[in-house]
């Protein structure tokens, strides 16, 4: 009975150890994502967004931070809607030009766009550049 | 591999239960976590395109929300534009009912559709948890128009109007306004409101009604269109000399003619996150900081509470059935 305790033990807290170190190993070299080029001041502007090291098959929401700080999720502008192939990347253009005509964003300022999960937990992030 | 045996043994055991011990505590702190509210990021929905009055205000208040939500919890945007409201207003509607999401509305227009047996939504059902603002709506017209009084537009052929749509209160009101006071009106669709006030100032269109800080540029600052009168009991004071329709002769388009931003959350919402929604919705819009954003952006404050959301949401319906037949009439 000790015997089999100790073992059933031994490898509970082994597993848990695996587990955390997995964690932290897939933080390290997690999601990464990435403005391809900043963002002219156009009211027709739109940028692509691309993504890698998620998991296959894996749906994000990307959220954007404006001047005002408020965040919005800005699924309704992506085409295609952003959605990890079997390796793991995907890509997809936003049209932006809305926030530069109502004047959401600054020229020269850049301003960060967030990836999320469904419950717009973050998973990974990255800045736009709004230029001239 | 080696057993461990005697004082050692009882050590690892003691220390081995105390890290899964530790571990279920934290899994269950966090699963009692989940079940207040609130426990996540909410989802504030907006029917429309970022940048117009509708998220300009919701934008505006979120701080103030987060400010009287317990635990000051993260509020993002999701605009849902399209479907003239109806996309935005169901993914509010067929959401999960448990606090963290809600939805802007435009009444008494977003009553429409309800009315008309298009809509997948009832709004009586919705859980109503507070106002933001009362719009104030202005007809104006064009300085190349034939017309410049309302017994001039009464006995006119035919005046032409740029409107978006009849999904908007803006294009609602003016069939609904016309109509009343027996205009013959024939109405030239636009994209937006910007697109409608441009065709106003070049001429291509007689008349524009819009709220009065959508058309105060364009009335106030550069004089390109004539206001005529506003659907207000009291005058305008930015623009004192324009009378209101009270004082034409049509008190009951003040409340035809208007808008509201209420906000609520799906059917279904439990009462005690209801009241902390409405606690917390009450507070923000009556905090002096926002109305003074609100009051700088030319906006009127009008923080309602349930009774009054309720009313609201009756008045609307039964106002937009008793319209039913002229509304049909002009979808045509």
């Amino acid at each position: 009975m000790k015997r089999i305790l100790t073992i059933w033990l031994t490898a509970s807290l082994a597993l848990l150890v695996c587990a955390q170190l997995n964690i932290i190993e897939s933080r390290a070299e997690g999601p990464k994502v990435e403005v391809v080029s900043p963002v002219k001041m156009d009211k027709k502007a739109e940028t692509t967004i691309k993504g890698q090291g998620f998991q296959p098959g894996q749906e994000v929401n990307l959220l954007f931070t404006a001047k005002d700080g408020i965040e919005s999720d800005i699924g309704y502008a992506l085409d295609p809607a952003p959605k990890a192939d079997q390796s793991g990347n995907w890509s997809t253009t936003w049209k932006c030009g809305r926030f530069i005509a109502r004047k959401m964003v600054l020229e020269g300022k850049s301003y960060k766009i967030a990836v999320t999960d469904g419950d717009y937990n973050p998973i990974a992030h990255t800045f736009v550049l709004f230029s001239k | 591999m080696a057993i461990i045996t005697g004082k050692k043994w009882l050590k690892f055991m003691c220390l081995s239960l105390a890290i899964i011990a530790s571990i279920w505590i934290l899994t269950m702190s966090e699963a009692t976590a989940q079940s207040t509210f609130p426990s996540k990021t909410i989802t504030y929905v907006i029917p429309t395109s970022p940048g117009g009055g509708f998220d300009t205000f919701s934008r505006m208040l979120i701080p103030y929300l987060r400010k009287y939500l317990p635990g000051n919890p993260n509020i993002i945007i999701k605009n849902a534009p399209g479907g003239e409201w109806k996309i935005g207003i169901n993914k509010m509607y067929r959401a999960k009912p448990d606090g963290h999401t809600i939805g802007i509305l435009n009444m008494p227009a977003n009553a429409l559709p309800q009315v008309l047996g298009e809509a997948k939504y009832d709004l009586r059902k919705a859980t109503w948890l507070g106002n933001i603002d009362d719009v104030t709506y202005v007809t104006a017209l064009s300085l190349k128009s034939k017309y410049k009084t309302l017994e001039e537009l009464k006995n006119a052929p035919m005046v032409t109007s740029g409107t978006v749509g009849l999904a908007s209160t803006a294009g609602l009101g003016t069939v609904l306004a016309a109509e009343r006071m027996g205009i013959k009106m024939k109405y030239i669709p636009h994209s937006g409101s910007t697109e409608a006030i441009l065709a106003g100032i070049r001429g291509d269109v007689d008349w524009v009604q819009y709220p009065f800080s959508t058309l105060k540029k364009s009335i106030v600052d550069s004089k390109d269109l004539i206001p005529v009168w506003v659907y207000s009991k009291k005058r305008i004071d930015q623009i004192p000399n324009v009378p209101t329709i009270a004082e034409l002769g049509y008190p009951d388009l003040v409340n035809v003619v208007k808008m509201l931003r209420p906000v609520a959350a799906p059917p279904g919402l439990p009462d005690d996150i209801r009241r902390t929604w409405q606690d917390a919705f009450w507070k923000a819009t009556n905090d002096p900081e926002f109305q003074k954003k609100q009051i700088a952006a030319n906006a009127s404050p009008l923080p309602m509470k349930q009774q009054e959301l309720d009313d609201m949401v009756e008045a609307a319906i039964k106002l937009l059935e008793q319209y039913k037949e002229v509304i049909l009439k002009h979808r045509k």
